[in-house]
């Protein structure tokens, strides 16, 4: 990035294989649990079939297992960074796999539906990881190197879930026939949960909070995202709704399906109302001093640009999560597949991860626009879905293939060119605006996991296509793309250096 | 004549600008100098402050080689910007129209320098100027 040669050369795909050096061990490691959090995290995808036809449930009460599955992530991703500030990310991260582990048991060896649905949300925090995950890269890298680090953490990581989806059946197969088709599955899930306690426990010993001797420093956290103009706080605040607005629709859909009373979906309304109210008063409380003051014209910056990255991110990480939890009984269902293999297409979606989403981030770099890069992606988002909705069982199976497989090449590499335009956005709020877009990859996968329980397979792709169609068009016509600035300019003659140097003499 | 000279720390930019002054000496060209810092990934809040430390060392090494090329008797404009440099460099160009712009070419041999390449190759089809390419 800047003084490469000056400060020794940038990290490279070489240097991964280096496994001397403590920073790549450490990258490694919290790569591992990463990787293990997304692992357990979705380890219930693959099985849904299986649990199904087993466990005697309907397929409406899977559809509000998967959307209880990524509910708590948000509000998790804000207390769990802020107990990662305050405790480090080693102590948080351990903590995290250790506790998580529990309620993954308990899922595993549920006797009942409520169980289930509890566990499971509980167990919807485990998503929090990435936060963790990616302070721990913060502390041991360089900044020149961090987009890299955090490049191949993101994407390893990421892995976990499609990896989850390729094994998970196999083991539960495994298992079944060890100990029976009724308890196979809760075997399979259970050793995940296993693995991901004793991790946690690794790691606590195993790493420290960045290189020996380092100090661990809390980075600054602002209480709400700063903005330039009276209409854009406006427009903050119309952003920063549904980012907890989310779970009153999550909790709109349990009573819906009977498992609240009218008084306990009050109190969840008003525990959420507080919760906006307050992200409200937050926001009022940073700008409204900022604002009275003025913002000088060249510490300007749009909140256009950052609600475009949210919508971006809706449509690429959102669409992502939520398909990534139905695709493998969509397989299963659509051409017949037994589990194993439909998880292994399932999961096929999101293996793709670590190369494409890479991949749209290095054309991103490369390509003239990043705009461009970015409104290329989100129209092949939204025709490759449109493309997902035209399935049906009379394709050929390869092709269904690798119609999933453009359409994942898309979505995810459009993580990546959404990712590499956050951090030009507004440089002092970089942090703020990667959880704003982070946030509503969530409020996507909330909203399109909670949309699939009211409609068909066909329909849920259309509907993530329209989306993204949406997402195109404003991107389209509201972002512009940040170009940067000229930061300093003078001007010297031989006549100065001569009047200079008539001084010095 | 007025020169434009995309400096970036390397030994090759300031090679460039050795090059364009050696060539050029002849016209007395004014320079201009021009340095992008780019932003940074990191989204930490300590980003913040190693990010303020490579803006106040480019901005060193830019003072360091306007007096330089001033000492070597040209007229010297020096423009820092933050940005994208491809982006940033065109648009330097394009508020101060110089007749050439000269800019150090490294060659794709490992992922930094294929980036630079890449700011090379922009520049060459969209400088709007006529370009330099000093080789290693």
């Amino acid at each position: 990035m800047v003084n490469k040669k000056a400060s020794g050369k940038k990290m490279a795909w070489g240097d991964l294989f280096d496994l001397r050096r403590e920073d790549i061990r450490a990258l490694y490691k919290t790569t591992a649990a990463f990787f293990l959090t997304f692992y357990v995290w979705f380890n219930m995808a693959p099985l849904v079939t299986t649990i199904v036809s087993v466990g005697g449930l309907t397929m409406a009460q899977l559809k509000l297992l998967a959307v209880c599955n990524v509910a708590l992530t948000v509000p998790a991703r804000i207390f769990i960074g802020m107990a990662s500030d305050h405790f480090g990310p080693r102590r948080t991260f351990s903590a995290l796999m250790v506790i998580m582990a529990v309620p993954a048991l308990v899922f595993a060896f549920s006797t009942g539906y409520t169980e289930m649905l509890v566990s499971r949300l509980i167990m919807s925090m485990v998503g929090a990881g990435f936060v963790i995950g990616i302070h721990m890269t913060s502390l041991w890298f360089k900044p020149r190197d961090i987009g890299f680090a955090e490049g191949v953490e993101a994407g390893l990581g990421n892995w976990g879930s499609s990896i989850a989806a390729m094994t998970i059946p196999a083991a539960t197969v495994v298992s079944s026939s060890l100990v029976g088709a009724e308890y196979g599955w809760r075997y399979g899930m259970a050793l995940s949960a296993a693995v991901m306690m004793l991790y946690g426990v690794y790691y606590w010993f195993g790493i420290t909070d960045g290189p020996v001797g380092s100090t661990f420093r809390k980075p600054r956290r602002a209480a709400a995202i700063e903005v330039s103009t009276w209409g854009d706080l406006g427009n903050a605040i119309v952003w920063t709704v549904p980012i907890m607005g989310v779970l009153a629709l999550l909790a709109w859909r349990v009573h819906g399906m009977g498992f609240m009373n009218e008084t306990a979906l009050m109190v969840c309304y008003g525990l959420v109302a507080l919760g906006v109210l307050y992200q409200m008063v937050q926001l009022l409380r940073v700008n409204v001093p900022i604002l009275k003051r003025g913002v000088p014209e060249d510490d300007k910056y749009r909140f256009t640009e950052v609600a475009v990255l949210c919508a971006a991110y809706v449509v690429t990480f959102g669409a992502e999560l939520g398909v990534v939890s139905m695709l493998p009984a969509f397989y299963q269902k659509t051409f017949a597949l037994d589990p194993v293999k439909a998880g292994l297409v399932g999961g096929s979606f999101a293996f793709l991860n670590f190369f494409s989403r890479a991949l749209g981030g290095y054309i991103s770099d490369r390509v003239p626009s990043r705009k461009g890069a970015l409104v290329v992606y989100l129209a092949g988002t939204a025709a490759t879905f449109g493309l997902m909705g035209l399935i049906t069982p009379a394709w050929p199976l390869p092709l269904a293939i690798l119609v999933t497989l453009l359409c994942a090449l898309f979505v995810t590499g459009g993580c990546g060119t959404t990712f590499a335009l956050v951090p030009l956005v507004k440089r002092r709020v970089t942090g703020q605006v990667a959880g704003y877009a982070g946030a509503y990859g969530n409020v996507g996968a909330t909203i399109f996991l909670t949309a699939y329980t009211f409609v068909s397979s066909q329909q849920f792709f259309f509907l993530i296509g329209a989306v993204a169609l949406a997402s195109f068009l404003f991107a389209v016509l509201a972002f512009r793309e940040p170009a940067g600035a000229f930061a300093e300019e003078y001007h010297l003659s031989s006549v100065d250096r001569a009047l200079e140097a008539g001084h010095a003499h | 004549m007025k020169i434009m000279v995309g400096i970036d720390g390397s030994p090759l930019a300031r090679r460039a600008l050795h090059r364009a002054i050696e060539i050029f000496r002849p016209l007395a060209p004014e320079i201009v100098l021009v340095t992008v810092v780019e932003e940074t990934l990191d989204a930490s809040g300590m980003g913040e402050q190693i990010f303020d430390k490579w803006r106040e060392s480019r901005q060193r090494y830019l003072k360091e080689m306007a007096d330089w090329a001033a000492s070597q008797g040209a007229e010297v404009d020096a423009l820092m910007a933050v940005g994208d440099p491809r982006k940033m460099l065109q648009e330097a160009i394009r508020s101060k129209s110089p007749d050439l712009i000269v800019i150090g070419r490294r060659g794709a041999s490992d992922v930094e320098a294929m980036r630079l390449g890449s700011v090379s190759a922009f520049l060459i089809r969209h400088a709007g100027c006529d370009v330099l390419l000093v080789h290693k």
